[in-house]
C-alpha cells in the first residue's frame, strides 16, 4: 500500500468567534502531491480554515501542523515553501508587475522570474501599469505567476475563483492543475464556484456550520452519493429520519432525496415507510448538485 | 538584501507622500524666513532682533515649524500603514520567509529612517537659514525650541503604527487617544526661546518606549486577537 506524508494535519481544531462556535474537534490531513478543495456554505469556516493554516488566526484549542511545524509558529524556511493566495487575488496594489517581481525575488531561494513573465506576458496590461487599475482576472493571473515563480510546495488558495469571468476561470484552473500534477505540488483550496473544482481537485472536505460532512477523494463522493427523485403524495417526513436519508427536499409532489445508500435500499426503505413514490429514479449529480443535496438548499 | 526588499516596498508606498512632505516642510521653512527677511526690511535688523530677545513675550518667529515635524509623520505613518492594512494586505508581507518580528522591525526602521531624513534637510535648512540672519545667542535658544518637536515625530509615528495594525476598533481609539493625549503636552511653542527644551527626554524615552508597543500591535493583528 503506498503511504503518503500528510503535509497538512489538523488536529482537534476548535474554533470560535466570541460565542459562536464555528467547528469542533476537526481533524484535516492532505497527503503530499494531493488537491485538497474545501466547500462550505457561507460562514462555514472555510476562510477561518485557511487563516489559521497560514497562522493568522489561533484556535481555540487543537493544533494544526505544516510539514510538522505548528502553524502558530512557521519558521521561515517552512513558510518560503507556502505559496498563499489570499481571497481576492490581493496583492501589493500600489506597484506593477515589474515592481512587485522585483519586490518578491528578493525572498524566495528557487525563484522562476521566467514562469512570472510566462504568465504575465498573455495579459493585455501596459508595462508599468499599476496592480490597483488591473481587473480582477489580470489581478488573478499576477497573483498565480508570482505564486508559480516563488515555486513553493505547497499552495494555499483561498476562494481563488472570486470575482473571475469563466474564460479567467478555466484558465486559472487548467493552469494550475497542469502545474500542480506535473511538479507534485500539494494543494489547498477553497472556491464558492464548486464547478471549477471538479476539474481541478483530488480530494473533498465539505464542512457545513459546526460540522464536517464529508471528508475523502472526490471519486469516491461521486461514486458513492447519490440523488433520487420521485413523486408522491404521501407524508415523506418520516423519511428524513431514517439514518439512511443525509438530505430530503420536498417542493409540491416532488422529493428530492440524497443519500449514501444503494437504490435497492431506498426502495425497501419507501416500502418499508408506506410511501409510493410515482417516476423513482436516479439522477447523475455533479459535484455542485452534489454539494447542495448534501448540504441542503438554505 | 532582504532589508533592501523590505525598504523597497515601503519606498513605493510613501515616496510621493515624502516628497510632498519634504516640499510642503522647505515651503514651510522659505516663508517662515521670507517673513523674518521682510520684517527685518520693514523694522531694520536690530529693531526685530530686539524684539525676538527683549519683547515680553519675545517674538517667535519660528512658531510656524511647530506642527510641521508632526505632518512628516503622519504623512509617512499614514501612507505606509494605510495599504498594509486595507484588505488586511499585510497578511502578504506577514507571509513572507522571515520572522514577522524583524519584518514589522524593517518596516518600521524605514518609518523611522525616512522621517529622520526629511527631519534633517529640513532642520538643517532651518539652521543654516537662522545662522544667516541671527547671531549665535538667538540661534541657540530657537534650536532648543524647536528641537522637542522635531523630536515628537517619532512616538508619534509609533502610535501611528501601532493604530493602523491593531485590529480591534475600540483599542485603535483607545492608542489613538493615549497617543493625543500624551503627545499634545510636547507639541507647545513656549514663550520664551528654548523653555520647553528639557521635554526631549521625555520626548526621546517615548520614542523608544512605544516601539515594542508597534510589535504588540502586529502580533495582535497577525493573531486575528
Amino acid at each position: 500500500m503506498e503511504t503518503r506524508t500528510n503535509v497538512i494535519e489538523c488536529r482537534n481544531l476548535t474554533h470560535y468567534y466570541g460565542k459562536k462556535l464555528v467547528y469542533e474537534n476537526l481533524n484535516i490531513a492532505v497527503g503530499e502531491g494531493r488537491i485538497l478543495g474545501l466547500l462550505g456554505k457561507n460562514g462555514a469556516g472555510k476562510s477561518t480554515t485557511i487563516n489559521i493554516l497560514n497562522g493568522f488566526l489561533a484556535p481555540r484549542s487543537g493544533q494544526c501542523l505544516i510539514y510538522g511545524e505548528d502553524t502558530q509558529h512557521l519558521s521561515p524556511a517552512t513558510k518560503s515553501r507556502i505559496g498563499y493566495l489570499i481571497e481576492g487575488h490581493i496583492q501589493y496594489s500600489f506597484m506593477n508587475v515589474y515592481q512587485i517581481e522585483k519586490f518578491y525575488s528578493g525572498f524566495y531561494p528557487k525563484w522562476d522570474r521566467e514562469a512570472y513573465f510566462n504568465l504575465i506576458n498573455r495579459l493585455k496590461i501596459l508595462p508599468r501599469q499599476k496592480i490597483s487599475s488591473m481587473s480582477c482576472g489580470q489581478r488573478a493571473q499576477v497573483a498565480l505567476g508570482l505564486i508559480l515563480a516563488q515555486d513553493p510546495d505547497l499552495l494555499i488558495l483561498d476562494d481563488f475563483s472570486l470575482g473571475l469571468d469563466p474564460g479567467y476561470r478555466r484558465l486559472f484552473v487548467d493552469y494550475l492543475r497542469e502545474y500542480a500534477k506535473s511538479r507534485g505540488k500539494t494543494v489547498f483550496l477553497t472556491s464558492h464556484i464548486i464547478q471549477d473544482m471538479e476539474r481541478l481537485i483530488d480530494d473533498i472536505l465539505i464542512m457545513d456550520y459546526n460540522r464536517v460532512l464529508y471528508q475523502g477523494s472526490l471519486s469516491d463522493f461521486q461514486r458513492d452519493f447519490k440523488g433520487f427523485f420521485f413523486e408522491t403524495s404521501d407524508d415523506v417526513s418520516a423519511l428524513a429520519q431514517d439514518p439512511r436519508t443525509v438530505n430530503l427536499e420536498r417542493l409540491n409532489r416532488r422529493c428530492e432525496l440524497y443519500t449514501y445508500a444503494s437504490q435497492e435500499e431506498i426502495l425497501a426503505l419507501l416500502q418499508e415507510r408506506g410511501i409510493t413514490p410515482e417516476g423513482f429514479h436516479r439522477e447523475a449529480l455533479t459535484l455542485e448538485d452534489a454539494f447542495i443535496g448534501l448540504t441542503g438548499k438554505y | 538584501m532582504i532589508l533592501r526588499h523590505i525598504f523597497y516596498k515601503e519606498w513605493l508606498k510613501t515616496r510621493w507622500s515624502c516628497l510632498a512632505a519634504l516640499v510642503l516642510g522647505l515651503s514651510m521653512v522659505f516663508y517662515l524666513f521670507l517673513r523674518v527677511e521682510n520684517g527685518m526690511e520693514r523694522l531694520g535688523a536690530k529693531v526685530y532682533m530686539l524684539r525676538v530677545l527683549y519683547d515680553n513675550p519675545p517674538l517667535t518667529y519660528y512658531r510656524m515649524l511647530l506642527y510641521v515635524p508632526l505632518l512628516i509623520a503622519v504623512c509617512v505613518g499614514v501612507t505606509q500603514y494605510l495599504p498594509e492594512v486595507a484588505n488586511r494586505r499585510i497578511r502578504l508581507t506577514l507571509h513572507l520567509p522571515v520572522s514577522n518580528t524583524r519584518l514589522v522591525l524593517y518596516m518600521a526602521l524605514y518609518g523611522v529612517v525616512m522621517i529622520t531624513a526629511v527631519n534633517l534637510i529640513l532642520f538643517g535648512v532651518f539652521v543654516a537659514k537662522n545662522c544667516t540672519l541671527f547671531p549665535a545667542e538667538i540661534t541657540l535658544p530657537v534650536l532648543r525650541s524647536v528641537a522637542p518637536w522635531f523630536l515628537v515625530a517619532y512616538p508619534a509615528y509609533n502610535f501611528i503604527a501601532m493604530v493602523a495594525l491593531e485590529p480591534h476598533r475600540w483599542r485603535q481609539l483607545v492608542y489613538a487617544l493615549t497617543g493625543y493625549f500624551t503627545l499634545s503636552p510636547f507639541v507647545v511653542c513656549g514663550e520664551y526661546p528654548g523653555s520647553y527644551f528639557l521635554s526631549v527626554i521625555p520626548l526621546a524615552v517615548m520614542a523608544v518606549a512605544s516601539f515594542p508597543l508597534l510589535l504588540y500591535s502586529s502580533y495582535r493583528f497577525s493573531k486575528g486577537l
